[in-house]
């Protein structure tokens, strides 16, 4: 590629905005990380619900409700599927 | 991508794409001779009541067709494509436009314009036969254009009088005169002329590139000192893509990780519930999911299904 400095000249901006991707990315990201949780919060109170046969109780879905990180999901889902009992996924979730 | 080729596609597209065709498919003329007279009917600028060329760009009705040709902004890649060439320096533009007359076999017709931005004439008719074809093939003529062949004085003779658009002035730096100073002194003073501060950077820096192409940065950067060419939109649309590509990374990077993470979890509980090997079929369409929504309904499908089969079913595999 032959180097124009005018067009490094507007790269070097373009680039000043690499800051802007990494912004994008981060928009990007916490964006779809809001879609992530929220269907997992779905998926979760929905097979708790399936699973217990009972209303997820307030408390239950408060914490789910704040949570945020896809590694504790993937943890609780499991918990949900394989708990025997509500109260015993309560204990895990720390709820009792 | 070539920051040449870059440029050229900007100032193609992008600058005012209908005053480019109108340009440049018009033949050449001799010097000192104008311009107007040799525009082709399907690009001609109308004349007035009074006879006298009606300043560009008043009027945008192609005479033809009585139709106004689509604004810049509409043009897509299949109206208006140029395809550079590194090698020779040139820039091949097709034009797609609506065709005269009621054609039954084709929608569109095509018309390509090859400006030579630096090297000498080429010819004007490209046949195109494989030799795997048979006697298959096409015949193309095109408009050429040598810009090192073509007045610079008379461009922007024509610009100042109406009878060119603007958005030819970042070609000027490759033209015949290009590298006067009296060349460049004119085309400040019609480039100043441009009300948007946008496109008058864009010409400004568009101009400093294709010099560039031709030797004459020196001059051109010289005379173009002060110029502003920090508001250039082609540096706010470069600003505008990282940011719109660094977004949807993050979104396809986090949507990968979520898919994954779902798709995990559900062939677990499957092979739980299965208590043997799954299906391939099955595997396959829970991996082919891309819908989370989907997946997660799955899930719960999984919960409560007591066959395999069952679930082939609300997986829509039976």
């Amino acid at each position: 590629m032959e180097a124009s400095p005018v067009v490094l000249e507007w790269l070097a901006q373009a680039q000043a905005f690499t800051s802007g991707r990494e912004e994008g990315r981060a928009e990007g990201l916490a964006e779809a990380r809001a879609e992530s949780c929220a269907v997992f919060r779905e998926i979760l109170l929905l097979t708790v619900q399936k699973r217990f046969q009972v209303d997820p109780p307030a408390d239950l879905v408060a914490v789910v409700q704040n949570q945020t990180e896809l590694a504790v999901f993937r943890r609780w889902l499991k918990l949900s599927i394989y708990a025997s009992s509500l109260e015993e996924f309560r204990v895990a979730l720390e709820l009792s | 991508m070539n920051p040449f080729d870059q440029a050229a596609r900007y100032a193609v597209k992008l600058l005012d794409a209908e005053g480019f065709c109108a340009g440049c498919c018009r033949k050449p003329s001799p010097p000192g001779v104008g311009t107007a007279g040799s525009i082709p009917n399907r690009f001609r600028i109308p004349a007035s009541r009074s006879g006298a060329a009606t300043p560009w760009p008043l009027s945008r009705v192609w005479p033809a067709t009585r139709r106004r040709l689509r604004s810049c902004s509409n043009f897509s890649l299949d109206r208006l494509a140029p395809c550079w060439n590194a090698w020779r320096n040139t820039l091949c533009v097709f034009a797609v436009n609506p065709p005269l007359q009621r054609e039954p076999r084709v929608p569109y017709t095509v018309v390509a314009v090859l400006l030579n931005l630096t090297g000498p004439a080429q010819a004007e008719v490209w046949t195109m036969t494989p030799p795997d074809f048979g006697d298959l093939g096409l015949q193309l003529r095109v408009r050429v254009r040598t810009l090192r062949e073509e007045d610079a004085l008379q461009l922007l003779t024509d610009i100042g009088q109406g009878r060119a658009a603007r958005c030819l002035l970042p070609w000027l730096p490759l033209m015949r005169g290009g590298d006067q100073s009296t060349v460049i002194e004119e085309w400040k003073r019609l480039a100043g002329a441009e009300a948007d501060v946008r496109k008058r950077g864009d010409y400004g820096g568009l101009a400093r590139v294709l010099a560039e192409l031709s030797g004459r940065d020196e001059i051109w950067t010289k005379g173009l000192e002060g110029w502003n060419v920090e508001v250039s939109q082609v540096v706010l649309e470069w600003q505008a893509q990282a940011r719109a590509e660094g977004r949807e990374e993050g979104r396809a990077e986090e949507r990968a990780e979520m898919l994954k993470l779902l798709r995990e979890r559900l062939l677990r509980l499957l092979q739980k519930k299965a208590q043997a090997e799954l299906p391939a079929d099955l595997v396959a369409v829970v991996q082919g999911q891309t819908d989370p929504t989907v997946l997660g309904n799955w899930l719960d499908c999984t919960i409560d299904a007591s066959s395999v089969e069952e679930l082939r079913s609300a997986f829509g595999l039976a």
